[in-house]
């Protein structure tokens, strides 16, 4: 199978400008029906320990986020901006590495380094679209400033 | 801490699943994040050393409507020392 450079571009570009966008929706349709959706801080990753900030292990977990993050849950209301990286083929099977970083724009107009990390992503091909099926989000640091409500 | 060595697969996965509702992004928790984070900014001041943040609640114990400050906290520790009989020196009831 080739894997053509610009579909993992766009997926990426993608990405980061739905939820930046607040586009949801559109954004839930990057991932394929069967997926998984995790942030971890890295520490957890390196020493093999499973806990995770995020667990989402199938569609539905996912669509909850959304969900509650819509009607639920109370945060700071924020402008997101995802500066994602050049992605990287690091493996067969579609296993794709790209770095990371968040920012959030307050409603006072204080922008701050929200997060950086690197996503370690599995995508497949759904007719002949590139979907994300297991999404990995390294977080460099387990101490996430206050609280997590918009995905990464 | 998430489980024990000895729990199934099952049971971790199960586990992995209910954390999602603690931490920074849990789902019945996350605002929470916010509040312990202005505690913390609070008492940064004086890292090596206990900071203390009242609530208000100096002054006479008594009955209160409401629990908006330390008053009716201090009630609360104040009277269940003294059915403990362990009341400090010079306690306040």
């Amino acid at each position: 199978m080739t894997i053509d450079g610009n579909a993992i571009y766009d997926l990426f570009a993608e990405y980061g400008a739905l939820i930046d966008a607040a586009k949801y929706d559109e954004w839930l349709d990057l991932f394929a029906e069967e997926c998984r959706y995790q942030i971890m801080p890295r520490e957890n990753f390196d020493r093999g320990l499973p806990a995770a900030l995020v667990f989402c292990d199938s569609r539905a977990m996912l669509e909850d986020r959304i969900r509650a993050l819509r009607e639920a849950n109370k945060y700071n209301i924020h402008t997101g901006r995802h500066v994602i990286g050049l992605p990287r083929i690091v493996g067969d099977g579609l296993a794709i590495d790209a770095p990371f970083a968040v920012y959030q724009t307050d409603q006072e107009g204080e922008t701050r380094l929200f997060a950086t990390g690197l996503y370690r992503d599995r995508l497949t091909r759904v007719d002949r679209r590139l979907k994300i099926r297991d999404k990995l989000i390294l977080l460099d640091t387990f101490a996430v400033p206050s609280l997590l409500a918009t995905p990464l | 801490m998430l489980g024990y060595a000895d729990d199934s697969p099952e049971m971790t996965l199960h586990r992995l699943r209910q954390a999602n509702l603690v931490g920074p992004a849990g789902l019945v928790s996350m605002e929470d994040g916010e509040a312990i984070e202005l505690a913390h900014r609070a008492s940064k001041p004086d890292p090596d050393r206990a900071t203390v943040i009242e609530l208000g609640g100096a002054g006479v114990i008594s009955d209160r409507d409401y629990r908006v400050t330390d008053v009716p906290l201090r009630g609360f520790w104040s009277y269940y020392a003294e059915l403990l009989g362990i009341e400090p020196e010079g306690a306040v009831r």
